[in-house]
């Protein structure tokens, strides 16, 4: 899939540099100062992405997931290692990296549009010009009809689109995705996927995606990325290739090779674990 | 519009009704409800007044607990000479200033120290004290400060107020969600962006919850301020009539001081509902409207 990635960032992000990835963890490890003493979550774990490559992160729970992905936006500095954002060392929270998690975060006094406006308003955009972009992003998720609707009145799925409607809204430059779907039904989870990967096919960026469902790791990405045991270490770092329509994921999901990738990625995943 | 439903149960029924006819007779036994509710408080209002006329100088002597006609007849009296309007005047007046004192304090104090973890690990035993002391007993020492005259029963009023509003935004302030709040970081939002996105939003529905119990204190802070000194108001009122062995006087000022924390009561439920309705608030999966 590497010239899907070239073609997606000659399609997008004018502003990423041609050469050298956006992110680049290396040799990351991340330790929590605990009542136990010192508890290491990740160890020398690294991960480049590409420009416009969606990378995902799978492995079991405590493996230090989400752990990299704060590491990621910033929110955490490792305790060895480099983190590299576009070619620059980074510390410290990035405006042009969107981070959402499955929690919802919508803010419940602001209706569907306000919420999407809200990065740009945190930016100083005007009224109409944030309501008109806004307005915009939710007709690309389907969310048009609504758009006057607090978050209590939207199911859950709704909900999760509003929220990544604010988070694509700022046209970030990396999209840190932190279990988006694990909250919703087996259902809205694959329109949700279908949905991100329409949009992500108009508006390529750069994705870091952590789940525990290897089934939707190897359907939406193009490369997946296996941490095993705990701390969580690299297992495995393997490039998905398919010969099925990248864009129809039912389609993917029924091609032998998708059976073998999700075959050796538990394998990985498996093998660290500690005997009960 | 023609559209044919069957109701469960009612199948054996001569037709199925459509879906007009059957939002009527749903509307119907609404209102039907609605309306047997009310005759059954109306009834429940009319054996309490009846009984009270009937019992009075019989069970107990009249004096002592008057009737209901006395009352109405002192009611009516003092309604048409302007007794009551003048001192409920009075007794309001106390109420609002201490009402809206002790809010704007309150809320005020609340976010300023909520927002502080550590201001609000230093102060907390001294707010604890502070809202534990019977502020009733305040009142004779407020005498001495501020005289006898409005100041002192505004203050007694604000001073009940202030730690409701107060305590519940400030313990509203420390468990806002700390997720939401990252992610308000994480888009770029500052410390000010923060307590103006987040903090002072969630405080309106804190503060409306705590006005709700703040009136009545109120209104109680106004009328024992006028216990411990005045000669207006309708707390004098009150204990102006007991000192004449009036007891009909006494139950009129109980109820006009009633008929004044219910009236208000609802008004702010009303406000209440709007501000939900800004604020995005559901009641069991519906907007609270």
């Amino acid at each position: 899939m590497i010239q899907t990635a070239e073609w997606r960032r000659k399609q997008g992000g004018q502003d990423v540099p041609a050469q050298g990835p956006v992110l680049d963890l290396r040799s990351v490890s991340v330790r929590y100062l605990t009542k136990s003493g010192l508890n290491t979550a990740v160890a020398d774990v690294s991960i480049k992405v590409d420009p416009g490559e969606f990378v995902s992160v799978v492995g079991p729970s405590g493996c230090g997931k989400s752990t990299l992905l704060h590491v990621a936006v910033g929110l955490i500095r490792p305790a060895a290692g480099k983190v590299t954002y576009l070619g620059q060392e980074w510390a410290g929270l990035h405006p042009d990296v969107g981070y959402v998690t499955q929690k919802d975060t919508l803010l419940p006094w602001k209706n569907v549009i306000d919420n999407i406006a809200l990065p740009l308003q945190l930016k100083g955009a005007g009224r109409s010009e944030r309501r008109k972009i806004a307005a915009e992003m939710a007709q690309n998720l389907g969310l048009g009809s609504c758009l006057k609707y607090f978050p209590a009145q939207l199911s859950g799925g709704m909900r999760q689109r509003v929220q990544l409607g604010r988070t694509l809204v700022i046209r970030p430059k990396l999209l840190l995705m932190d279990e988006p779907f694990g909250a919703l039904d087996a259902y809205l989870r694959l329109r949700m996927q279908e949905l991100l990967r329409s949009i992500l096919r108009g508006h390529p960026v750069s994705t870091v995606f952590v789940t525990h469902d290897l089934g939707e790791a190897i359907a939406l990405s193009d490369r997946v990325v296996a941490l095993a045991g705990s701390p969580g270490r690299l297992g495995l770092d393997c490039a998905i290739e398919s010969s099925a329509d990248r864009d129809d994921l039912m389609a993917m999901r029924s091609t032998p090779e998708f059976t073998e990738y999700q075959t050796r990625l538990w394998e990985i995943i498996s093998s660290n674990e500690e005997p009960e | 519009m023609t559209q044919e439903v069957t109701i469960a149960g009612e199948a054996a029924g001569p037709a199925p009704l459509d879906a007009q006819a059957a939002l009527r007779m749903l509307g119907r036994r609404k209102t039907q409800r609605r309306a047997l509710v009310w005759l059954l408080r109306l009834v429940i209002l009319a054996a309490v007044l009846v009984s009270w006329q009937l019992t009075s100088g019989h069970l107990f002597p009249s004096f002592i607990m008057s009737s209901t006609s006395q009352v109405w007849d002192r009611l009516t009296n003092w309604l048409s000479n302007g007794y009551i309007l003048n001192n409920l005047g009075v007794t309001l007046q106390e109420t609002f200033i201490g009402f809206l004192g002790g809010t704007v304090i309150g809320a005020a104090a609340g976010i300023l120290i909520g927002l502080s973890k550590f201001a609000s690990d230093v102060l907390s035993p001294f707010i604890n004290a502070l809202y534990a002391i019977p502020k009733i007993m305040l009142g004779p020492l407020f005498v001495v400060w501020f005289g006898i005259d409005l100041t002192m029963k505004a203050t007694l009023a604000g001073l009940f107020v202030v730690f409701i509003v107060f305590y519940n935004i400030w313990t509203g302030v420390q468990e806002v969600d700390k997720d939401l709040v990252e992610m308000y970081r994480i888009m770029g939002g500052g410390r000010w962006a923060i307590v103006r996105g987040i903090y002072l939003p969630s405080a309106m529905s804190w503060l409306f919850n705590s006005l709700r119990l703040a009136f009545p204190v109120a209104l109680i802070g106004a009328t024992v301020g006028e216990f411990v000194a005045s000669s207006e108001g309708l707390g004098y009122v009150a204990t102006n009539a007991a000192t004449q062995a009036d007891t009909a006087g006494v139950f009129v000022a109980v109820i006009v001081v009633t008929v004044v924390a219910v009236a208000m009561d609802q008004l702010i439920v009303q406000v209440q509902r709007l501000v939900n309705v800004r604020l995005g608030k559901t009641d069991g999966g519906r907007l609270v409207i």
